[in-house]
């Protein structure tokens, strides 16, 4: 998942204006945004990647480093607007869904996405993780960083980020060992 | 027994392998290898993990950019218009223009904090201006009580003495000069014995005095007595005078008494001249010559010389006195408030 070619090229460019740099950020980048946000349970994935994308171009002219840092930089942006999205939701709970979760007819949008993002039994087992855990882990798998870079994005120490990404595998291997969530290897 | 003892948490001696079985740490090789999706190689239990991660990265990037909304979709398109200054703002920015602020505090909480600022403002200054301030606000108001007549009676009437008095103190500018001017009358009046005694000596016609029709007429006593006597009657005369010009200065109750006192003395002085006069061995129509003191004094003594008997008689200085004493009777009553 790297823009490849010369980055500082590509950001000296998003940052003149240039519309085709642009798109390449957000080509590159927008699809490991929404499944974030998608496995942090947040409706509305598209409008808020959209969101997301708003806020890094127009804030692109005070950005300064390498590609490790830009994707650090727009998964901090991200996860800020997970957390807003939460206390918002806390402040004021969604309305009623106007079409039940078995209704045949709309189907589930989340779930299909999340089936996309390799199945139920990837949901099954990240659904076994605390929401810290599950922090971790994502951003460690989907947004590649390190566990200084997540540190960094959701605020914590780097020492609490390798404890917390400890518990994570244990945990994950345990459920996956008792077979609570389908061996996608040995299929369901 | 010593393996119980030793036996802890950290210590692995005397564990028992089949049932505490311990795994290593993750460090961060391995982390970064089972968040991959790659198998390490000394820990085949983490396979299941790896291949979750593996499949997890697999979609995501399978996964097609979701469709931007209309705002980012116009970037995307048209890219960022730096030259209206748009790079850099953001929604709560001021940098395009400084925004509207439409919040401000309201206007009971405006009134409130507009009067605890006065009441620190007046509590912030020291004792000493608080009392001057003070005192400068009961002078003025008990000032203009005073001046409406509206005071309790002492107080009014105490009020009125050191108004009056103070006026008073402000018309004694003349006093000064009056005093003045008795002082020169009294300089006047020596060096006028002087040039009497000279004319006697000298028998020069003195143009300026009408005692120059006696110029050359021989010196007698008679005359030198009746020239003393006149003398001394223009002395009491300007006395008397001085004595009613500090009356009228002094005051007016005490102007009047010292003004009939000069009068009385001014009057029994020419009356002594005249007896004196009368007993003197007649020597002809002689003019008296105690009226030069007159000439030389103040406008009144050019005013009594005018006066003057034209048989002689002395009588001019008690004319005087008593025209001083009028006068001083005149300035005393205009000067009454």
């Amino acid at each position: 998942m790297a823009i490849g070619g010369p980055f500082r090229d590509v950001l000296v460019a998003a940052q003149t204006g240039a519309p085709w740099a642009l798109q390449l950020l957000y080509e590159d980048l927008s699809p490991v945004v929404a499944g974030y946000l998608r496995l942090q349970g947040l409706r509305d994935v598209e409008d808020h990647t959209s969101e997301v994308f708003l806020g890094v171009f127009r804030n692109l002219a005070a950005f300064s480093g390498d590609e490790a840092g830009f994707r650090s930089w727009v998964f901090t942006i991200a996860y800020r607007r997970i957390v807003d999205e939460r206390r918002r939701r806390g402040r004021r709970p969604d309305p009623q869904p106007l079409v039940a979760e078995n209704d045949p007819v709309g189907g589930d949008v989340e779930a299909e996405a999340l089936e996309a993002l390799g199945g139920s039994w990837v949901r099954e087992a990240l659904a076994e993780l605390t929401d810290e855990q599950r922090q971790v882990v994502v951003l460690r798998i989907l947004a590649g960083l390190s566990a200084d870079e997540v540190a960094v994005v959701i605020g914590k120490r780097p020492g609490a980020v390798r404890v917390l990404q400890h518990r994570a595998v244990e945990r994950l291997r345990r459920a996956l060992e008792r077979g609570r969530v389908s061996d996608p290897m040995g299929g369901n | 027994m010593p393996d119980e003892i030793t036996r802890n948490a950290f210590d692995q001696s005397g564990d028992d392998e089949g049932e505490m079985t311990r795994r290593p740490r993750l460090d961060d090789r391995t982390a970064d290898a089972v968040f991959s999706g790659r198998l390490p190689a000394d820990r085949e239990d983490l396979a299941d993990v790896a291949a979750l991660a593996e499949t997890l990265r697999a979609a995501a990037s399978a996964t097609p950019a979701p469709v931007p909304t209309a705002s980012l979709n116009a970037m995307l398109q048209d890219g960022l218009s730096i030259e209206n200054g748009d790079l850099p703002v953001t929604v709560g920015s001021n940098a395009a223009a400084p925004a509207t602020q439409g919040a401000r505090l309201p206007n009971w909480r405006r009134k409130s904090m507009l009067l605890e600022m006065i009441i620190a403002k007046v509590a912030g200054i020291s004792l000493l201006a608080k009392t001057g301030v003070a005192a400068a606000a009961i002078t003025a108001g008990a000032t203009g009580v005073a001046v409406t007549g509206n005071l309790p009676a002492p107080a009014q009437d105490a009020f009125d003495r050191a108004f009056v008095q103070s006026e008073d103190d402000e018309t004694e500018a003349p006093t000064d000069e009056a005093t003045e001017a008795d002082a020169e009358a009294v300089d006047t009046e020596a060096v006028d014995t002087e040039v009497v005694d000279e004319t006697l000596v000298s028998e020069e016609p003195d143009t300026e005095t009408e005692d120059a029709e006696d110029a050359g007429r021989p010196e007698v006593p008679g005359a030198e007595g009746r020239a003393n006597a006149d003398e001394n009657a223009g002395e009491n005369g300007a006395h008397g005078r001085a004595t009613a010009d500090d009356a009228a200065t002094g005051g007016r109750d005490f102007g009047q008494q010292r003004a009939e006192e000069g009068k009385q003395r001014g009057e029994e002085a020419s009356k002594a001249g005249r007896d004196r006069a009368a007993n003197a061995p007649d020597d002809g129509a002689e003019e008296p010559e105690a009226e030069e003191p007159e000439e030389s004094d103040a406008e009144e003594s050019d005013e009594a010389s005018a006066q003057q008997q034209p048989e002689g008689k002395p009588a001019g200085s008690a004319a005087t006195g008593e025209e001083k004493s009028s006068s001083a009777r005149d300035k005393a009553a205009d000067r009454r408030p």
